[in-house]
């Protein structure tokens, strides 16, 4: 009984102390990043000029004009407006780079997979050698993959779709190895008994349990690489991110407005189908 | 006396941490027979049935089949040998996502030789097989639904056709029933009597039901603590040769 109380006791001390940290914590990070209420205050006229533009968005940058430029895709040349020029260049770059990530993604994946690499010496040094590098990948923001490639290699979509498809080789390449590590490994047994080699298994036995996951893990990271693809544009990276950079350096709120109110229909639709179609296949 | 389809000698198999799960097993499977291996769990049953097709590997012993030792036997050559015995799983271990068909056809991987392995498509002649052993186990009409929409019997059912599509000489069930309901296990076994029966495949069975493995075996083996305790004819198994398997353990 006694016991128990002191247990109970002790618990409560030690819930008090962290959330003293916590809010230690807090207060330093509070200095440190000069937080201000009074600024939050005394600066709100400009983000209310800001905001203004959405009173009065400007709808013409949607339409096509005699002077807007075609966006060709592929055999097509279509005459859009301004924005969905730049919406449609954004696009491409997060189905191209998705591509490409998937593409070296797929294999990476089954040797980043432990259950399948994990049996043998060479097997292990393979897997945490894949790991590792997938995970440097993986810890280098897209931004900074996209100033990496846009110095190098020069403004426009290419750089773009280059900092997009490496970022998401590091995600899919996760997604995918773990999905592959969370087979039931009973199925895998049944097929070995049968006499079938390392090949066929993989094909008839890790295959039909991990095809639904991929699709849907590739789904989310297209998702995930719209988001991308409409920020490396700020950089650079081509896309609708140039525009609402430009327009928020020339003080052009009802264009601005425009852009903001079109990427976040983009993006929302996108969401929607892909999260739609992922409930679909799992 | 001819040499028995499958001879066990001197197996053992310790696990890493040093767990004996087989000492020194010695025991011999003639062809035609439905041998079951009884004991409590942690016995090693399914450690012995794993170990003569090496989905697990033995410390130490031998498994001849016909003659050849498995122990020794790698790559390809290792293969040809797994095809010749099919195997029967407590949870099924169908591919669960795959229809009844295809499950059934994975049986005949085995045989496929060269670039075919890499290409996923069977022969007319692989299919025919299929659809016989579908028919066999009275479950054709199931053969376009996906595994997972089956109740567990039918489920097992699938897994013993798939089995039978090896044309195996030996049929390895490792507690087929176990995950069965009374009347579904009876079913079960009575397929895998009809098997042994009319095509002549040998039977090596795991099982713990004392009273069902008195039923359909012709020889029971019990084993406790990775050994062999009883090798013998289902009759002479009484109360005292019970107690001696189960310890001090009640009646199931």
């Amino acid at each position: 009984m006694a016991e128990t109380a002191r247990q109970a006791w002790v618990e409560r001390a030690r819930n008090l102390l962290i959330g003293l940290l916590f809010l230690a914590l807090a207060a330093a990070t509070y200095r440190s990043t000069e937080f201000s209420f009074g600024d939050l205050i005394t600066k709100s006229p400009n983000m209310l000029r800001i905001l203004s533009g959405f009173t009065h968005p400007d709808f013409s940058l949607v339409q096509p004009t005699p002077a807007s430029p075609f966006y060709e895709f592929g055999p097509l040349n279509l005459h859009v407006g301004l924005i969905p020029h730049f919406v449609l260049e954004t696009l491409a770059e997060a189905v191209l780079g998705t591509t490409l990530g998937a593409v070296v993604a797929i294999p990476l994946s089954f040797v980043a997979a432990g259950n399948l690499m994990r049996r043998n010496p060479l097997g292990t040094v393979i897997y945490f050698l894949v790991r590792t590098l997938m995970s440097v990948i993986r810890a280098v923001p897209t931004l900074f993959w996209g100033i990496l490639f846009v110095t190098s290699i020069g403004l426009g979509a290419f750089p773009g779709v280059l900092a997009i498809s490496l970022f998401s080789l590091g995600l899919m390449s996760k997604l995918f190895s773990e999905a592959i590590e969370a087979i039931d490994w009973g199925q895998v047994e049944a097929l070995t008994a049968t006499g079938a080699n390392p090949v066929q298994v993989l094909v008839h036995g890790v295959g039909p349990q991990v095809l639904p996951y991929m699709i849907a893990h590739l789904l989310y990271t297209f998702e995930v690489n719209v988001h991308s693809a409409t920020i490396v544009g700020i950089v650079g990276g081509g896309g609708v991110g140039f525009l609402f950079l430009q327009y928020i350096e020339q003080f052009q709120y009802p264009q601005e407005a425009m852009v903001i109110i079109v990427v976040v229909l983009m993006t929302m639709a996108i969401d929607y189908s892909s999260a739609t179609i992922r409930r679909r296949i799992i | 006396m001819p040499l028995p389809l499958i001879r066990v000698e001197g197996l053992s198999k310790v696990f890493r941490g040093g767990t004996r799960a087989l000492d020194q097993v010695t025991l011999d499977v003639p062809k035609g027979e439905f041998l079951c291996v009884i004991g409590p769990s942690g016995s090693g049953k399914s450690t012995l049935l794993r170990c003569v097709n090496r989905l697990l590997d033995p410390t130490s012993g031998r498994v001849l089949l016909d003659g050849v030792d498995l122990t020794r036997l790698r790559g390809a050559d290792l293969r040809r040998a797994r095809r010749r015995m099919g195997m029967i799983f407590q949870q099924f271990n169908l591919v669960r996502r795959s229809t009844v068909l295809k499950n059934v056809l994975t049986g005949r991987l085995g045989y496929q030789e060269g670039w075919r392995t890499l290409v996923p498509s069977f022969s007319a002649a692989d299919r025919r097989l299929a659809w016989n052993s579908l028919n066999r186990l009275e479950i054709a009409e199931k053969a376009g639904v996906r595994a997972d929409n089956l109740s567990g019997g039918q489920q097992q059912r699938v897994a013993i056709a798939r089995a039978l599509a090896q044309e195996p000489e030996i049929m390895l069930a490792d507690e087929p029933i176990a995950s069965l309901d009374p009347e579904t296990a009876v079913v079960v076994l009575d397929y895998l009597r009809d098997i042994n029966r009319s095509d002549g495949i040998t039977l090596l069975c795991s099982i713990h039901h004392f009273e069902l493995a008195k039923r359909y075996a012709d020889r029971i083996v019990a084993m406790r603590r990775g050994q062999v305790v009883y090798d013998g004819s289902p009759q002479n198994l009484d109360e005292g040769a019970y107690r001696a398997i189960y310890g001090r353990l009640g009646r199931e």
